[in-house]
C-alpha cells in the first residue's frame, strides 16, 4: 500500500458565500433601519440567518485530511480505491468535494469527481476507484479537496500537487497449460524429462545389462525369463531454461486498453508475461531480455513467483520512446541449448534475421508474431499507409517462410495454447544426442 | 523496405465532463431565483426598472457559471435597490416571496462551491440542503410575520430604539467579521 500522506497545512477560510451574507444581511438591515423600511429586514432575514449559522457552526480547528492510494501495482483490468479520510476534530465539516487527476490509461468509477455529507454519508471516509486499462507506470493524483462548513461558508482547500501517485499497471497475462514436451536441455537437474537417458523417475524402457548399470535396476523377471541380465532404464531429469527476448521497438496498431483494441505491444506484453507466468509455473528457469528504444534491459534467469513479478515489472517499462538504434546483433548472454522465445511485431526484418542468427548458433528459436489481425484495416483511412502495411505484409509472409526453413518457428499470437504447437515443432526439431526416439 | 509509418493510437477515451444532474439544478435555481426576485418586485409594485433588471439577470448568469465569485453580491444589490425604488408597501406579503427567492439564490450560490460540477450529490447533501433553505424562507415568513404585527402597533419614533438598532447590528458585524477570522492553527 502507497504511504498514507497527511494534509493539514491548509487552513478554513471564509468564502464568498460567507462575505456575501454578511454584507447583505448588515446592509439591507442597516438601511431599514435607517429608512424606517421594515420590508427590508425581511429582504434581509436570510442572509442574517445564514450568517449567524454559520458564524455559531464555524469550524474551529484545522482539518487532517490523509490519502491513500490502495495498491502501488495493479495488473491491467484491475481497480484500486484512492480514499480520503478526513480527521475533524470540531466536527464541523459538513461536505467534501474531491477531484482526482485523470492519468492516462485509467478509468475512474463513477467518476473521477466525488462529493459526500462527511457525517451522513460516511465522507470521512471517501473513495474513487481507480482502474487501469493499460500497462505501464501512470501518474494518479493530484487530488483535490474541498471541505465545507454549514452554508459553504468556510472552506477548506487542500494544497494539490504534493499527493501524486505512481501506479504501475503490469501486463494481464492469461493462464494456459502447456502440454508439449521440452527441449533438449544439456544439464541433469529439475522436473523436466530429458532426452538423455540417465537416472531419473520416468521409465524409458527395458535394455541388456551393460557395464556401469546399477545392480538394483536388473529387471529380474525379464533376465530370468530371457536368461540374460536386463536393466530398468530411465529417462534424465532436468530444468528448463527459456529466454524471453521482448521487442518493443514498434508499437502498431490501435490500442484501446484491456478492454479495446490490442496494439502490437499490448499482444507482446500480454504475451511474454503469459508465457513467463506459464514456465515459472512449471518451475523452470526463464530470463528476459527487452529490447526497445530505450536500450537493452536484462533480467538474468531465475524461478519463482517473486522473478514473476520482476519479468512484468520489467515488461511494464517498456518505452517506445527513445533513439536506441537496433542494429540486429544477438544479446549477449544466451546459452547454447535455451529455448528462447522471441516476441515481436516483426515490423522489420531484423527481428527474424537475428531469429534465423540465434538458430543458426545452435539454440532452439521460437518467434511469437505479434502484429495485430487485420492491421491494414485500420490504415483504411490511409491509403498510402494501407499499400505499405500490405505490402510489407508480402515481404513478411516470404521472410517468415524463409526462417522456417532454417528452423525458426514462428507462431502468431492467437492466446492461451498458441505455444503448444511450436513447442512440440521445436521439441521435434531440437537435436537429439541421445538417440532418443521421435 | 523500411517498415511502414507505425505507431500506436490512444483509443482510450476518457470520461465525460457532463454536468450532473445536481449542478444543473443548482445553476438553474442561480439563473431562476433573481428572476423570482423580480417577479415578486412586479407583483408587489405593478412594474419594474429595466435598467436594473436587465444587468441583474445577466449577472446571475455569470453567477452561476462562476459560484465561488462574488459577482453575488451586486445581483443581491440591484434586487434591492429595486425593491427599495418602486414598493411603497412596506407590509407586503410580496416580500416573502422577495425574500425567499434571494435565500435561495444565496444559498444555491454557496451550494455549487461544495462540489466539482460533475460530481453528484448524495441524497444526504440534498437533504440537508433543502432542509435549511426551508429554515430560512420560513424566517422570513416569521419577519414578515412580525413586522406585520408590529405595524400595527407602530411605536413612536424613538432615538433610544434606533440607536439600539444600530447598535445590535454593528455589535453583529464586528462579531461575524471577528470570528470570520482564520482558526488558531496551533491546535
Amino acid at each position: 500500500m502507497n504511504r498514507a500522506k497527511a494534509t493539514g497545512l491548509s487552513a478554513w477560510g471564509p468564502t464568498a458565500a460567507h462575505a456575501r451574507s454578511v454584507w447583505c444581511g448588515l446592509t439591507l438591515a442597516t438601511v431599514a433601519v435607517l429608512g424606517h423600511r421594515p420590508d427590508l429586514l425581511i429582504l434581509a432575514t436570510p442572509f442574517l440567518a445564514t450568517a449567524i449559522w454559520s458564524t455559531l457552526a464555524r469550524p474551529t480547528s484545522p482539518l487532517t485530511v490523509r490519502q491513500t492510494l490502495g495498491h502501488a501495482t495493479l495488473r491491467e483490468g484491475d481497480a484500486t480505491t484512492w480514499r480520503f479520510n478526513i480527521d475533524d476534530p470540531s466536527g464541523r465539516a459538513e461536505d467534501i468535494g474531491v477531484r482526482l487527476r485523470a492519468a492516462d490509461w485509467t478509468d475512474m468509477h463513477p467518476n473521477d469527481r466525488a462529493a459526500a455529507s462527511v457525517h451522513d454519508d460516511g465522507g470521512e471516509r471517501l473513495g474513487i476507484e481507480v482502474r487501469a486499462v493499460r500497462w505501464g507506470r501512470h501518474r494518479v493524483g493530484p487530488a483535490r479537496v474541498v471541505v465545507s462548513s454549514a452554508f459553504a461558508s468556510f472552506q477548506w482547500v487542500s494544497d494539490s500537487g504534493s499527493n501524486e501517485r505512481s501506479l504501475l499497471t503490469l501486463p494481464r497475462t492469461a493462464h494456459f497449460e502447456s502440454t508439449a514436451s521440452s527441449v533438449h536441455r544439456p544439464g541433469l537437474i529439475g522436473v523436466n524429462r530429458s532426452p538423455h537417458q540417465s537416472p531419473g523417475t520416468e521409465f524409458a524402457g527395458i535394455r541388456p545389462f551393460q557395464p556401469g548399470d546399477r545392480l538394483r535396476r536388473i529387471h529380474w523377471a525379464r533376465s530370468l525369463r530371457t536368461g540374460t541380465l536386463h536393466v530398468t532404464s530411465t529417462w534424465a531429469d532436468h530444468d528448463r531454461y527459456v529466454v524471453l527476448l521482448v521487442e518493443g521497438f514498434d508499437d502498431v496498431g490501435t490500442s484501446g486498453g484491456i478492454d479495446g483494441n490490442a496494439s502490437s505491444l499490448d499482444l507482446t506484453l500480454r504475451a511474454a508475461g503469459s508465457v513467463a507466468e506459464h514456465f515459472l509455473e512449471a518451475g523452470d528457469r526463464v530470463g528476459l531480455i527487452t529490447l526497445d528504444n530505450r536500450g537493452i534491459r536484462r533480467l538474468p534467469p531465475a524461478s519463482g513467483s517473486g522473478h514473476l513479478q520482476r519479468i512484468l515489472e520489467t515488461l511494464s517499462a517498456t518505452d517506445t520512446t527513445g533513439r536506441f538504434t537496433d542494429t540486429g546483433r544477438v544479446p549477449r548472454g544466451l546459452t547454447p541449448g535455451s529455448l528462447v522465445i522471441v516476441f515481436t511485431p516483426l515490423a522489420s526484418p531484423t527481428s527474424l534475421e537475428r531469429a534465423v542468427a540465434m538458430a543458426a548458433q545452435g539454440r532452439s528459436v521460437v518467434v511469437i508474431d505479434c502484429l495485430p489481425a487485420g492491421i491494414t484495416q485500420q490504415f483504411s483511412d490511409n491509403p498510402l499507409g494501407n499499400i505499405a502495411w500490405r505490402l510489407r505484409i508480402l515481404e513478411r509472409t516470404r521472410e517468415i517462410r524463409r526462417a522456417t526453413e532454417s528452423g525458426v518457428a514462428v507462431v502468431q499470437w492467437r492466446g492461451p495454447g498458441s505455444l503448444d504447437r511450436v513447442l512440440r515443432d521445436v521439441q521435434h526439431n531440437a537435436p537429439n544426442r541421445a538417440g532418443r526416439p521421435k | 523496405m523500411t517498415t511502414p509509418e507505425i505507431g500506436s493510437k490512444a483509443a482510450h477515451s476518457k470520461f465525460d465532463d457532463r454536468l450532473a444532474w445536481s449542478a444543473v439544478v443548482v445553476r438553474s435555481l442561480i439563473v431562476l431565483s433573481p428572476l423570482a426576485a423580480i417577479g415578486a418586485t412586479w407583483l408587489a409594485a405593478h412594474r419594474t426598472v429595466p435598467a436594473v433588471t436587465a444587468p441583474v439577470l445577466l449577472l446571475s448568469i455569470a453567477c452561476a457559471a462562476r459560484p465561488a465569485s462574488h459577482l453575488g453580491l451586486p445581483v443581491v444589490a440591484g434586487i434591492a435597490i429595486q425593491w427599495i425604488a418602486i414598493v411603497h408597501d412596506h407590509t407586503t406579503p410580496w416580500s416573502i416571496a422577495a425574500a425567499a427567492a434571494l435565500a435561495v439564490f444565496h444559498v444555491a450560490q454557496a451550494a455549487a462551491t461544495v462540489a466539482p460540477p460533475t460530481a453528484t450529490w448524495t441524497p444526504a447533501m440534498r437533504v440537508r440542503w433543502i432542509r435549511r433553505s426551508s429554515i430560512l424562507i420560513i424566517a422570513s415568513a416569521f419577519t414578515w410575520a412580525c413586522v406585520e404585527l408590529l405595524n400595527s402597533h407602530t411605536p413612536a419614533a424613538s432615538t433610544a430604539l434606533l440607536t439600539t438598532a444600530l447598535l445590535t447590528l454593528a455589535a453583529t458585524g464586528l462579531w461575524a467579521s471577528h470570528s470570520s477570522g482564520r482558526p488558531d492553527q496551533t491546535n
